[in-house]
């Protein structure tokens, strides 16, 4: 992995020690499951559920990328789609639907890290 | 019983499944399931070795709450804990897991550490509990085995024994017509009335009796020549209002009139008055008769057996009526029979061709037959009669009849169907194989007959027995090897393996449905799943081999690497259409494969060697390398790699090691060894280098290496190297000394500022005390011991050296010292302490603590030897050196002392003054029980002697300087006019406070006859002179210029290394009146 990456994912608030920490401090295991995610489909159905108004699948989605992200430690993943997932829960589709735009850029500044873009 | 060591851990995810696997792999085994399915495959086939289930609650397939639903269905909970795992949900969800049965919930993101903890600890809980649970067990079997209860138990048997007598006495009151209504049905009064006090033998008859009630069957004890009978157990309230009272025979009077099914009464009748009574006379053991009874419901089949119990005396006819009630409808009786005779001669030809024929025959040692289709096999009834005297038996092969009479009577073991393949020998004499399928029925006068079909399977089973021969032979080979034969029929999606799996694995494997449970639901690794999937369709799509390496679990939860290997078969039309193959165990060579890898050639995150694989390397270069090939050995250490670890964290820290390692390896040739050697610390073995100038150039490129390194890194991480050379054959020929002298010359590097590279020179091993031992240690750290196992120690005496005797202050001095050591040493406490002059106490006077060490100087001033013992400076060895790996070890006054403290283990130095002990330099270890090498201890004992001399110097420095300041402090309380002076210059070298205050211009350096006479030459009378002369020394003397008498003594006295002259004059003007002409005296 690039120094540069793991700098910027450091400033955009991802918890590299932690993560790393619970990959036994493995920082190969890691860094591949850090690639893993790119391809992970997770929130690109998250988002398509979102758009067809699927509830119940939105939030399996939201579950699952929240299970991700706080292993790799994405905290600001993990809050919003922490918070994403509870909304649903509650019935407030709507909430959800309006969290979408933060999660979505913070999806993507990780992704973006990640592809070394 | 095995140990519950497996943990199985259930989740979807792989992330998830490989952050548990690297918290437990160390101290369990490990199961995996990747859905909640295979979970429960798992669980049912390696329960008793589980010791905990770690469970994700929403997967596919069957989520969490199922797999526990099913758990607690099956009573698996209370063998193993299960813990959720969550990314936290609801409180809802979490309350649901747990009143399912989860032990415990652990929400994501988890602190591994602590998740680590509570696992162990839940696993020990329940270990804890199985335990006693087993102990409960085994007391159990002892019990059954010793005969205490239990169904076999030899007391048991005893009890009937006993109740022999009573029997007897009973039958003849019964034959005398006396019928005590109701005391045998509660006779074990009567029973242990007659052998009093047994009421063990009472609890056994209880448990007997449940065993009957768990069997659902009702027992009659009979004797058909009294007629007496008694019950011993029956189940439901009717029959036992039928078997109570008078004698035998009207109670089965009763039994057939109110019991017995109408039909079935005629049948039974002729049981009673014609069976049983042949059954006797025939001398048979056994036997039984089904008829339908009313129950509480309707009615239903039942069984009676008639079953001899006295079997000595062939006169008696004791026997035990059993009931046992049928679950299911026997074989209808008279149908069959009626049927046979139904069919047309025409149909039967036909059928012929199709089945052999079908027959009726008894159920004996001949099966002799009863039956038979007229030209069955070709023969006519009267054939079979006089060829084979009706016995059945007779026209099977006779290679197949031993084995088709044990193949019959193991199947009728198992219920009333059978099915058997054997040859029949035809009326050509020919043998032609025959699939008999038939049932066994006990007919209307209670005997066992087979009614059974002969089926044309000649041709089928020629092939397969062709078949059979060549896997006969295979089976040779199987049994030769342990490997695990298979035939995989892609057609019905079904496998057969040889029998050794179940030997291997320890259960039946999956055999039906395949391409769909084995890469779905089975006991195959989740990490291999997919890759087998693929595998089989490869085959399946055709592939003609293939091979494919995968992890399958056993009976007791431990996964073994197996390698299978398949050829496809294909049918007319070119479709695969099976596979057969074999499974290998592989798990030796792979473990053997694993462990190589982990002893591995190359350091896992630079890819690099890594020290034991480099050395080897270059061993063995230099051992083949040609006379005049120059070599070189690189030691790169990168400075202060700490700093970077510290600030940005270890992924970064990581990430620059792979880099710099991937620039260094660029750098070398292909004919170079470059190898990782510690956490921050590289080695190079550089080939064909021509003279000092290539070196230099080779240095200067590897410095370069981290200049371009460094470019990517943020501006506020800086990073150089230190580099240490030697070149072989100069500095040595082998690696051992060329590595040491390397890194002494690392050290050199490293001493004169870091950020470069120095070649060994012999100038630097003298700056290094005992560097060659110490470095010998260094030379085999393993990888990432990055601080720690081996101390550096070879600079320390220098740099101690310099500190102190270039030392201003000298406190200062010695507490740098001790910081240097202690942190060097990684030791809690650096510290001296020193004896009070008169050597009774002693105070601590320097100290240095590492973070988190509390410091004890404080407490530690002006302590008493006697608290410790006088006799304490004893316990330092010969060369003045105390250490004490395990401060257990220690007299108790000095081990409580130090507990106190906090500390483990100590080294201590003593100071010694001519010969005295004058106190200690020491280390103190607070967190573990330091084991302190020769080296360290040698280096440091240098080292405190080193400081002795310095501290012991500055004392008596001090003490010297306190003296002279004694002195002044009385000399300037006299009050007298005091001053020193050059008896030839009179140059003042004194003055002292009272003589400055009565002549403030007085100054050291001016001429006594300036200062205080305020003259241009020496007194004519100065006493000072006269002393020289006349040995006179007192004078009164009047000082006009300060207008004061005085009484001046003058002296010579030693002032440093010269001779001086001390003069004190006393005041006496107030005993003169007035000033005299005496002036000028």
């Amino acid at each position: 992995m690039e120094l540069k990456q793991i700098l910027l994912l450091r400033q955009s608030g991802v918890d590299i020690e932690g993560a790393l920490h619970r990959f036994s401090g493995d920082s190969g295991l890691y860094e591949k499951f850090l690639q893993k995610f790119l391809s992970d489909p997770t929130f690109g159905e998250l988002t398509k559920a979102l758009k067809d108004g699927d509830a119940q699948d939105a939030m399996n989605m939201a579950h699952t990328l929240k299970g991700v992200s706080s292993n790799l430690g994405f905290v600001k993943l993990f809050t919003i789609s922490s918070e994403m997932a509870s909304a649903i829960r509650r019935d407030d589709f709507k909430g959800a639907k309006e969290r979408y735009p933060q999660l979505s850029a913070t999806y993507n500044e990780i992704r973006e890290i990640l592809s070394g873009a | 019983m095995g140990r519950r060591d497996t943990i199985l851990i259930v989740d979807d995810m792989e992330m998830n499944r490989v952050i548990l696997r690297g918290l437990f792999q160390d101290e369990y085994h490990l199961l995996e399931a990747e859905n909640g399915e295979q979970a429960l495959l798992l669980i049912r086939q390696c329960h008793s070795s589980l010791a905990m289930i770690l469970l994700d609650v929403i997967m596919p397939v069957m989520n969490g709450y199922q797999v526990m639903e099913e758990l607690g269905a099956r009573g698996f909970l209370s063998e193993a804990p299960v813990v959720v795992i969550t990314a936290g949900n609801s409180l809802e969800s979490e309350l649901r897991s747990f009143d399912l049965g989860a032990s415990d919930l652990i929400v994501r993101p988890f602190e591994p550490q602590a998740v680590k903890r509570r696992v162990h600890n839940m696993i020990e809980l329940y270990r804890h509990r199985h335990n006693l649970e087993e102990l409960v067990d085994q007391q159990a079997a002892n019990m059954i085995l010793s005969g205490e209860c239990g169904m076999f138990s030899p007391r048991l048997l005893e009890c009937f024994k006993t109740a022999g007598p009573v029997l007897d006495s009973l039958r003849l009151r019964y034959a005398q017509g006396q019928t005590p209504l109701g005391e045998l049905v509660s006779g074990p009064s009567e029973l242990t009335g007659a052998n009093a006090g047994v009421s063990g033998l009472q609890m056994e008859q209880m448990k007997y009796l449940a065993l009957l009630r768990y069997e659902n069957a009702m027992v009659v004890e009979a004797d058909f020549s009294s007629g007496v009978y008694r019950l011993a157990y029956v189940p439901d309230k009717q029959m036992k209002r039928v078997f109570q009272g008078g004698c035998l025979e009207d109670a089965l009077k009763r039994y057939l009139a109110e019991i017995v099914m109408p039909e079935d009464r005629e049948v039974m009748e002729r049981v009673w008055y014609e069976a049983v009574p042949g059954f006797f006379e025939a001398g048979l053991m056994r036997k039984s008769w089904r008829h339908r009874v009313s129950d509480s419901v309707g009615w239903s089949w039942c069984e009676l057996t008639v079953l001899r119990v006295d079997v000595e005396d062939p006169r008696r006819k004791e026997v035990l009526l059993l009931w046992k009630g049928l679950a299911e409808a026997p074989f209808p009786v008279s149908q069959g029979g009626r049927a046979m005779s139904e069919w047309g001669k025409g149909d039967l030809e036909v059928l012929h061709n199709v089945l052999k024929g079908r027959f009726k025959c008894r159920n004996d040692r001949w099966l002799t037959i009863t039956e038979v289709d007229p030209g069955f096999m070709g023969y006519e009834r009267e054939e079979i009669r006089e060829r084979f005297h009706d016995r059945y038996l007779e026209i099977i092969h006779p290679e197949d009849r031993d084995r088709v009479k044990r193949e019959l009577s193991a199947q009728l073991d198992r219920g009333n169907d059978f099915e058997l393949e054997y040859r029949l020998l035809d009326r050509d004499g020919e043998a032609k194989w025959v699939l008999g399928k038939g049932c066994l029925v006990t007919d209307g006068k209670g005997q066992e007959c087979l009614y059974s079909v002969a089926i044309d399977i000649n041709r089928t089973r020629n092939a397969q027995e062709q078949l059979r021969l060549g896997m006969d032979q295979y089976k040779i080979i199987m049994e030769q090897t342990n490997d695990i034969f298979f035939e995989w029929d892609i057609v019905t999606d079904t496998v057969k393996y040889s029998p050794n799996w179940m030997e291997k694995f320890g259960y039946v494997p999956i055999s039906s449905r395949i391409s769909e449970r084995i890469p779905g639901i089975s006991h195959i690794h989740p990490e291999d799943m997919a890759p087998f999937g693929a595998f089989m369709g490869k085959i399946r799509s055709g592939c003609q081999y293939g091979e494919l390496e995968f992890r399958v679990s056993d009976a007791r939860g431990r996964y073994q690497w197996c390698k299978l290997r398949a050829a496809t078969q294909f049918d007319g039309q070119g479709r695969a259409s099976k596979a057969i193959g074999l499974v290998m165990d592989i798990n030796d060579d792979k473990m053997e494969a694993q462990e190589l890898k982990a002893r591995a050639e190359r350091d896992t995150l630079t890819r690099l060697y890594n020290k034991a694989s480099s050395r080897q390397r270059i061993e063995n270069i230099l051992e083949n390398c040609e006379p005049g090939e120059g070599t070189a050995l690189f030691i790169i250490d990168i400075d202060d790699f700490k700093q970077v670890n510290d600030k940005y964290g270890h992924m970064f820290g990581d990430a620059v090691l792979t880099k710099i390692a991937s620039q260094l390896s660029r750098l070398f040739g292909s004919g170079d060894i470059v190898s990782r050697i510690g956490g921050d610390e590289f080695m190079a073995l550089c080939r064909g280098i021509q003279g000092d100038g290539e070196l230099d150039m080779t240095s200067g490129r590897i410095l370069e290496c981290f200049d371009r390194v460094l470019e990517e890194l943020p501006r506020d991480c800086r990073i150089s190297s230190s580099i240490g050379i030697a070149v072989c054959p100069r500095d040595g020929s082998d690696f051992q000394t060329l590595f040491q002298r390397a890194d002494v010359a690392l050290y050199h590097a490293k001493a004169c500022g870091k950020k470069q590279y120095q070649i060994y020179d012999q100038f630097m091993e003298c700056m290094a005390y005992g560097q060659n031992t110490v470095r010998e240690a260094a030379a085999s750290t393993a990888i990432d011991s990055e601080e720690g196992a081996s101390l550096v120690l070879a600079d320390l005496l220098p740099r101690a050296f310099n500190i102190l005797s270039r030392a201003e202050k000298m406190d200062q001095a010695v507490e740098q010292v001790l910081e240097l050591l202690g942190e060097r040493l990684q030791v809690s406490r650096a510290y001296v302490f020193e004896n009070s002059e008169d050597n009774l106490f002693y105070s601590n006077t320097f100290e240095w603590c590492a973070r988190g060490i509390r410091p004890m100087k404080e407490e530690l001033q002006n302590v008493s030897y006697s608290e410790i013992g006088m006799e304490h400076k004893t316990r330092f060895n010969e060369r003045g050196v105390l250490y004490c790996d395990d401060i257990e070890l220690l007299p108790k006054r000095i081990r409580d002392r130090l507990k106190r403290q906090g500390i483990k283990s100590i080294l201590q130095c003593a100071i010694k003054d001519n010969g005295v002990f004058r106190g200690w330099v020491g280390f103190d270890d607070c967190t573990s029980k330091c084991l302190w090498t020769i080296n360290q201890i040698e280096v440091l004992s240098f080292i405190s002697e080193l400081l002795s001399l310095f501290l012991l110097k500055q004392r008596a420095q001090n003490d010297l300087a306190e003296l002279a300041g004694d002195l002044r402090s009385v000399l300037d309380h006299q009050n007298s006019w005091i001053f020193v002076m050059d008896v030839e210059t009179y140059e003042l070298l004194y003055v002292n406070e009272k003589a400055r205050k009565l002549a403030p211009q007085a100054r050291v350096g001016m001429r006594c006859y300036e200062a205080f006479y305020s003259r241009e030459e020496p007194c004519c009378h100065c006493p000072m002179a006269n002393l020289k002369k006349d040995g006179g020394r007192t004078r009164e003397v009047y000082n006009p210029f300060l207008k004061v008498w005085c009484l001046a003594d003058a002296s010579t006295i030693r002032w440093g290394r010269r001779e001086a002259g001390l003069m004190a004059c006393h005041d006496i003007t107030r005993y003169k009146d007035k000033p005299g002409d005496e002036t000028d005296k």
